[in-house]
């Protein structure tokens, strides 16, 4: 009994390492999916293997043999599955999207304001004093306007942004990362608040430190990610060149 | 017989006769070529995900005898993707026959 029992749970060590080879750095739904298939195809296989008289141990050998390797199966499955290397760093551009969404309001909003002082800073025709009053101005925004339709205004932009992520993620079938999602919205309500605070108290250095803080903590991999997703897009033949 | 490439035509036709679980397909596949068509199971999976994706064919889940099984099933675009591919693959199979024929 204790020997069928260890020889059983070495089968199992077994087909569960070929599923984590054929699986391995995918994203996590599609390891499940792989892991809940493998299972299946092994029951059903070593059914039929036994009701044609094998053992469970030749049945067992047989199945390995007909499932071939791990190796070109996870190939062959990273050719469809987001690799989950590309997933986090999808998320992490994701992350300075969402901040860049929120910054980029202060700076349209600006523009509106005073258009003509943002074309001179564009054209860096400014000096620093010129530099530190936009920056003052950009991020004082929300004390300008009523707060209802500010909060209003960034409720539509981000339920706007979410709509085009869930979007994403259903048009390419991968898994729609729930927690990065918490994570992103969690950071945009932050930075948010945070704005309307500072601008309530017209505390200008908080939000540039801020800024650069997120900005220099999601760049590179922000381009790492541009840089996968462009060797994705090459391997799906969505683009080519 | 190792026919890179045809899987996912073999796939679409064993599943234009009836919706089947993926065991089921090898083995229909494996019989129907009477065993000269064969291939690695493991590589069956990637197949049917690809074409899933793609939209030839869907997956629904099913508890059979207390056992989730993941029957798959052609589509509207599978049934035209089928077709297309069937005449290709005709073309194909036809023009190794004739260069076949002319070297004998």
């Amino acid at each position: 009994m204790s020997e069928e029992f260890s020889l059983d749970t070495l089968r199992r060590l077994d087909i569960l390492n070929w599923i984590d080879e054929a699986s391995n750095g995918l994203e996590p739904i599609a390891r499940e999916k792989i892991e809940q298939q493998i299972l299946e195809h092994y029951g059903d296989a070593l059914a039929n293997y036994r009701s044609s008289g094998d053992n469970r141990e030749i049945a067992h050998l047989k199945i390995l043999q007909d499932l071939g390797s791990s190796k070109i199966a996870r190939h062959k499955y990273s050719k469809i599955y987001f690799p989950e290397k590309y997933l986090e760093s999808f998320k992490s551009f994701d992350n300075l999207a969402s901040f860049f969404l929120v910054y980029s309001i202060a700076l349209v909003y600006f523009k509106i304001e005073d258009f003509n002082f943002g074309y001179y800073l564009i054209s860096e025709q400014v000096d620093e004093y010129g530099r530190q009053h936009f920056m003052e101005k950009a991020t004082q925004i929300f004390s300008t306007t009523n707060i209802l339709s500010t909060v209003l205004l960034i409720f539509v932009i981000s339920l706007g942004y979410l709509r085009l992520r869930m979007w994403f993620s259903k048009n390419h079938d991968h898994n729609y990362n729930w927690r990065a999602l918490f994570i992103s919205i969690t950071s945009l309500i932050i930075v948010t608040s945070i704005q309307i605070i500072q601008s309530l108290n017209s505390v200008y250095f908080l939000p540039s430190f801020l800024f650069w803080l997120i900005i220099f903590s999601n760049t590179a991999y922000a381009f790492m990610s541009i840089k996968l997703l462009l060797q994705y897009a090459k391997r799906k033949k969505l683009i080519g060149w | 017989m190792n026919l890179k490439g045809t899987l996912p035509l073999l796939v679409l036709q064993t599943l234009a006769q009836e919706a089947l679980h993926g065991y089921a397909i090898a083995q229909r596949i494996k019989a129907r070529s009477e065993g000269v068509l064969d291939f690695k199971e493991g590589t069956l999976y990637p197949t049917l995900h690809a074409l899933e994706e793609g939209g030839s064919i869907e997956a629904n889940s099913v508890v059979v005898d207390g056992r989730i099984r993941h029957i798959y099933r052609l589509t509207d675009k599978g049934n035209k993707v089928l077709e297309a591919q069937t005449l290709e693959w005709g073309r194909i199979a036809g023009a190794v026959n004739s260069v076949l024929a002319g070297a004998r």
